[in-house]
């Protein structure tokens, strides 16, 4: 559970409302000047857990970088320890994507992240360029965090019109596993209005979670939590066929619990009438080789619990389609679009002709090929 | 009255030409009263006027040496029927009644009066001091004191009947002096013999009273107000108190003078006119919570009639709490706190309504567009005492309505009421009672589903009692609620009601005593019994998996013993030397941890946990000092400077820039110290032109220990152990205040220039990895600031006012990188208060027509029209950043970006 402050947004919104009815300004673009920007901050992120751990290495980069958000590392070297010297490397993927297996976490051990890289020195100011040198990063060794399993995953639909909510229900197993973070994937099918051979009509489309979900049982009856995960519009694609989302639940330590809402903190509430003063939090993550480097992240070591649920778009999607698939004969179509006098009439390239037989008639190419919504790439293990 | 001119046989003796009324050396045996008069005559340039049967038939004998001669004919007079009155340098005999040599005071005002009573009009039978040259006889003349007279009173208003407090009392020779109490009481000793004092006080023209004074007495003193109300208008402040007294940084404000500056919604504010002052900052455009001299704005105490008030503002602070139709005046300290104030580190504001209308009904009403107010005043047990009953109320829930729907704002709504109510009986010379009683309530949603309230209750009941001609005292009791609650069921499994209150009963005795002329003694006892409820959390909804869990109670017992002298050394020298001794007293039962001493207070060094019963938890005490002192190097200038050490019990605890309704108060107790400030002060004051221009210079340097910062991503609501998630920081403040006031005249206003600095030095263990430096600026550290509060006169209907405000931008922390995390972008931040917000200016304008003058108008209406924030300028509230569509963009968000007109209307009746 999450107590907030007053809803910062709302706040100053309606501030703007009531300045708006007295044609108040209020909002204006700011360019900020003579800020010392940072770049390459170091951000890992990522779990240590039983089944594949996938550990992403990152750069920050300056604000008024417009090309992009974040650099790869790619030439790290990233392995989990543990306490009795025991060492699994991970391989790099790409996109800065580390990724290994260490199976089964043995309780009774402690297990940590190091992370090599060669980089210049920050440090240096005389020297241009800084020489390189390899830095070691790395958290301190701990137990691995039992997550709970998923009670359930259900969704609700209060009545017509309403959103569709999905919630997650698990339990906090003792006083040590009560905040949880969780991650979700996305899938669901779409088909095509039509089927008219050569066309797809069958496509699914897939999603990952962007925001950072976290969970707090410290508030709840007995530890219980249920957490609402998404909310999707009735009329969403999403739900017309069938809906699939897979969870992924782990159980975090308190310092991660804060650092991560701080993070989501920063990123929401921050500029408001009552938004709470931004801070920067201390990351698990250290430079062994120069303490004064800037970290972000907080990885940690924890088993993984998984939640799975399917929605049938008959049960919840309220179709709000405003294509008109219908056939249309070509009089028609030559009404609506009459061309250039005097020139050949050719179809608009939205339509496909779907019969020729003397007498022409087209559809929308939307409403036969389900690729303008999704990808013919099926999900893994997809009910037929 | 003036008939009594008309029957005078006048006998007139010898004229002569003299300049002053030197003392006179005279023996008679037995001799005919005539033969004194032609004495007198001749020796002074009093002319004596009498009807024979006083020449003639009266003998005298008199052996006097060096003796006012006015106090001649008084003890020639003594045991006959003949009194005498002094009108310029004419002395009128008449039999058993004094002369009224003036038309008594309400003579325009009254003019119904008078018809009702056809024996006397209302000044004589009131015995009440009105005319400034009437001779009026202080004492027993059978008891002729050789050594100096106390002479007490009350100073009244003689339109309304209240008193009027912060009255000086002046003779000039030797130079003595004394004020008025909050009461409008006085104790002033006097040499005996004919005396004149001077009366001067704020929004009053000067005036005089002749005295005769024997023996100890009272005279109860009723001041004129000016038949032309508009030419009262802005002065500010007591034009010979500032060099006079022994404070500085002391600003004190009448109500009635403010209502012209200008203000967002055309509504006088109190807060917003404490923010006008120089050294009172506040960290954002609608933030009523206000830092003065570098103090957070927990540690301002706001006294309103005795009770404690926590949340001053309505709507997020668009208004303040305090109805401006009710309050009648405040004072705000900044350095020099008397001894009998404690309990914050920083200021205390203290604001006291009016008394309520003794002599008839009167009425206010006023409506605008946002909230519309009504006060009712009249007096009660045949002018014995009074009552004022006040109530405001907004309606703005339309405005919200009128929000076009899909911004999903449209159900929000906002709304506010607060009502007032005080009366006065006076039981006798010696004994006056008050009972007062406040209650505030605010309201706001935003979407159905996640409400919002909180309010203020006060109550308090008051004795004053005069116990002698020395000795004043006045015992309070008073009870002060505040609480706020959040019912949110956006999500019905997390649905829930959240509400936290603060109780506090309390009880003060105050002992006045007026030992000399050059000593007054302050002494008295404070004390607060604390009652909090740190927070109470339950579903609001069946489905809610919300634990119904409620924090610990925190009950805590605050005393304070405190003695003070002021003490006039000589005419020159003032100190003014106080100790506070505070004791904080936490009881249980409670639950509590003990952490190791090594490190900050966190869940992982919790050494054990303890609990005890109903007996107590912890206590802290010290002593306060309060020391100020004053040189007068002319009678224009002067200097002063002060020490003062504070100590504050409770705490506030926000990780919010400005004071926000639902901000957690905590009470110290085993791991929360209480915080403590010295603030040092020298200032030099000079007044030019006749007084009419004040200026002063103060710097102050200021230190606080303990005062309680948060951590950064504290969880502050619901927090069983909120030592884990706050530290107690260390914090410096210094500054110069540049003030220029002029009080008179067609022009009035003041101009000030501030330099200020507020740093605060984080604990060890709290600085962030960013953060290189010890200190970092306090959310309102705004180096520079110009102020310039001003009123033109066109005529005394008319007036413009103008209101200007500059300062330095505030610190911001801001962000100084971008990262990714599962795809979706967040900002990496400065270390704290790193940057500014660009500087911010406004002007505020406003156009007052008073309706006509004429007395016998049944309602009387005044009228402003303004323009807030007149240039327009977009002000930085605050600057923040967010993603959108991958491209991370700041804004800069405005209060109020354009300028905002307004219009108010107020009828009196």
């Amino acid at each position: 559970m999450k107590l907030k402050k007053l809803s910062i947004l709302r706040l100053y919104l309606s501030y703007c409302l009531l300045a708006t009815l007295i044609l108040y300004g209020c909002i204006t673009e700011y360019e900020a000047k003579d800020i010392d920007e940072f770049s390459d901050i170091l951000v890992v992120e990522g779990f240590i857990t039983d089944s594949l751990s996938t550990i992403k290495v990152t750069r920050s980069v300056s604000l008024s970088n417009e090309q992009r958000n974040s650099t790869n590392v790619n030439d790290a070297i990233v392995y989990v320890e543990r306490d009795d010297d025991l060492i699994w490397e991970a391989t790099n993927n790409l996109f800065g994507r580390y990724t290994l297996r260490i199976g089964d976490l043995d309780p009774d051990r402690k297990y940590r992240l190091r992370i090599l890289i060669e980089e210049p020195d920050s440090d240096c100011v005389s020297e241009t360029p800084c020489p390189l040198k390899i830095h070691e990063y790395c958290t301190d060794f701990s137990s691995p965090i039992i997550t709970p399993q998923i009670d359930s995953v259900f969704y609700m639909k209060r009545g017509l019109g309403q959103p569709v909510t999905i919630h997650i229900s698990t339990r906090a197993s003792d006083i040590e596993t009560q905040y949880f973070r969780w991650s979700f994937k996305e899938d669901w099918e779409i088909n095509a209005d039509y089927f008219i051979y050569g066309y797809p009509y069958y496509c699914w489309n897939t999603d990952t979670n962007t925001e950072i979900m976290l969970g707090s049982a410290d508030n709840t009856v007995l530890g219980q939590i249920t957490e609402k995960m998404i909310e999707i519009n009735p009329s969403n694609l999403k739900l017309s066929v069938l809906y699939r989302i897979n969870i992924e639940q782990n159980a975090i330590s308190k310092d991660a619990y804060n650092y991560f809402s701080n993070i989501k903190k920063n990123a929401k509430e921050i500029g408001s009438i009552f938004a709470p003063v931004p801070s920067e939090l201390q990351s698990n993550i250290k430079c062994i080789t120069n303490p004064s480097k800037i970290v972000i992240g907080f990885v940690e070591v924890g088993t993984t619990s998984y939640g799975e649920l399917y929605i049938s778009g008959e049960e919840v999607y309220e179709s709000a389609v405003t294509l008109d698939c219908r056939i249309i004969s070509e009089e028609e179509l030559r009404g609506m679009y009459p061309g250039d006098p005097g020139r050949p009439w050719f179809p608009p390239a939205t339509y496909i002709l779907v019969t020729s037989s003397g007498y022409n008639a087209y559809i929308l190419h939307r409403c036969v090929d389900c690729t303008f919504e999704g990808t013919r790439r099926r999900p893994e293990n997809w009910p037929e | 009255m003036k008939k009594y001119l008309y029957i005078l046989f006048i006998f007139t003796c010898l004229i002569h030409a003299g300049y002053s009324q030197k003392p006179v050396t005279i023996a008679l045996e037995n001799r005919p009263m005539l033969e004194l008069f032609e004495f007198i005559e001749k020796y002074s340039d009093y002319r004596i006027y009498c009807t024979p049967e006083v020449s003639d038939s009266l003998t005298v004998t008199i052996n006097e040496t060096n003796i006012d001669p006015l106090l001649v004919i008084q003890k020639a007079l003594h045991n006959t029927d003949f009194q005498f009155s002094l009108f310029q340098n004419n002395v009128y005999i008449i039999k058993n009644r004094t002369l009224i040599t003036k038309l008594p005071g309400s003579f325009y005002m009254s003019s119904q009066d008078s018809a009702e009573d056809d024996t006397l009009p209302e000044f004589d039978r009131e015995t009440k001091a009105v005319s400034e040259t009437l001779i009026y006889a202080i004492g027993n003349s059978a008891l002729q004191s050789t050594t100096n007279v106390i002479m007490t009173g009350t100073v009244t208003n003689s339109k309304t009947g209240e008193p009027v407090p912060g009255v000086t009392l002046l003779l000039e020779n030797p130079l003595t002096g004394t004020t008025t109490d909050a009461y409008g009481f006085y104790s002033i000793r006097l040499p005996p013999g004919r005396q004149e004092i001077i009366i001067r006080g704020m929004g009053l023209k000067e005036s005089k009273r002749q005295l005769m004074l024997f023996s100890d007495g009272k005279l109860d003193i009723e001041l004129v107000e000016q038949v032309l109300t508009l030419s009262e208008v802005t002065v500010f402040s007591d034009k010979v108190d500032n060099i006079r007294s022994v404070s500085g940084g002391l600003e004190r404000l009448q109500m009635r003078n403010i209502k012209n500056i200008p203000t967002i919604m055309g509504e006088a504010d109190v807060i917003r006119i404490v923010m006008a002052l120089p050294g009172v900052k506040s960290a954002g455009e609608i933030s009523s919570g206000f830092n003065v001299r570098g103090g957070a704005t927990d540690q301002n105490l706001i006294l309103f009639n005795e009770g404690t008030i926590y949340a001053p503002t309505h709507m997020f602070g668009l208004f303040s709490i305090f109805n401006p139709d009710i309050v009648d005046n405040m004072e705000l300290y900044k350095s020099n706190i008397p001894a009998k104030y404690g309990g914050r580190i920083s200021s205390v504001l203290e604001i006291n309504t009016r008394e309520g209308n003794k002599k008839e009904f009167k009425g206010v009403a006023s409506i605008g567009l946002l909230t519309s107010r009504l006060t009712l005043e009249a007096p009660l047990f045949k002018g014995k005492g009074s009552f004022i009953v006040g109530g405001r109320t907004t309606y703005s829930d339309w405005m919200l309505r009128l929000v076009p729907e899909k911004s999903g704002y449209s159900n929000g709504s906002a709304a506010f009421y607060d009502l007032n109510g005080s009366m006065n009986y006076k039981i006798d010379d010696n004994n006056t009672i008050y009972l007062s009683g406040y209650y505030s309530f605010d309201r706001f949603n935003f979407s159905p589903s996640d409400r919002y309230s909180y309010q203020n209750l006060n109550v308090s009941a008051k004795w004053r009692h005069i116990i002698n001609q020395k000795i004043t005292s006045s015992f309070v009791v008073g009870h002060d609620h505040y609480s706020y609650a959040n019912k949110d069921t956006n999500d019905i499994f997390n649905a829930y009601t959240l509400d936290f209150a603060i109780n506090q009963t309390f009880g003060k005795a105050d002992f006045n005593y007026y030992f000399d002329n050059n000593h007054t003694i302050n002494i008295g006892i404070n004390t607060i019994l604390y009652n909090l409820n740190p927070g109470n959390i339950e579903p609001s909804h069946s489905a809610s998996l919300i634990q119904k869990r409620s924090l610990q109670t925190e009950k805590a017992l605050e005393s304070a013993f405190y003695i003070s002298d002021q003490w006039e050394i000589n005419p020159l020298w003032m100190v003014s030397a106080g100790i506070r001794y505070s004791m904080f007293n936490a009881f249980g039962p409670r639950t509590y941890n003990i952490y190791s001493t090594e490190f900050l207070p966190s869940t992982t060094t919790v050494l054990q946990t303890d609990s005890v019963g109903g007996g107590l938890l912890k206590t802290w005490h010290g002593p306060e000092f309060r020391f100020s002192l004053r040189y007068i190097i002319n009678e224009k200038t002067s200097i002063k400077g002060g020490v003062n050490s504070m100590r504050q019990y409770i705490h506030k605890i926000s990780n919010t820039l400005v004071m926000s309704p639902t901000d957690t108060w905590k009470l110290s107790d085993v791991n929360i110290r209480p915080q403590t400030g010295i603030q040092y002060t020298v200032g030099l004051f000079r007044n030019f032109a006749q007084n009419k221009i004040e200026t002063s210079v103060e710097t102050y340097y200021k230190t606080m220990n303990n005062y309680l910062d948060y951590r950064g991503g504290a969880e502050l609501i619901m927090n069983s152990h909120i030592e884990t998630e706050v530290a107690g920081v260390k914090g410096e403040a210094y500054g110069v205040e540049l003030m220029l006031k002029k009080n008179h005249g067609k022009l009035n206003g003041w101009v000030s220039y501030t330099y200020s600095r507020t740093l605060l030095k984080r604990h060890e263990e709290m600085k962030s990895m960013m953060n290189t430096s010890d200190w970092y600026p306090a959310d309102f550290d705004k180096p520079h600031e110009i102020k310039f509060v001003g009123n033109f006169k066109i005529t005394h209907r008319y007036s413009f006012s103008l209101n200007c405000d500059y300062s330095t931008g505030r610190p911001i922390t801001l962000p100084i990188s971008k990262y990714e995390i599962s795809g979706n972008q967040y900002l990496f931040y400065s270390e704290r208060n790193k940057f500014r917000i660009p500087d911010f200016f406004r002007m505020d304008a406003s156009f007052n027509i008073e309706s006509g003058h004429r007395l016998t108008k049944l309602t009387h209406g005044y009228f402003t029209i303004g323009v807030y924030n007149l240039t327009g300028r977009k002000n930085a509230y605050s600057i923040y950043y967010t993603v959108e569509d991958g491209q991370i963009r700041g804004y800069q968000l405005s209060i109020f970006g354009v300028p905002v007109p307004y219009v108010s209307y107020n009828i009196r009746f």
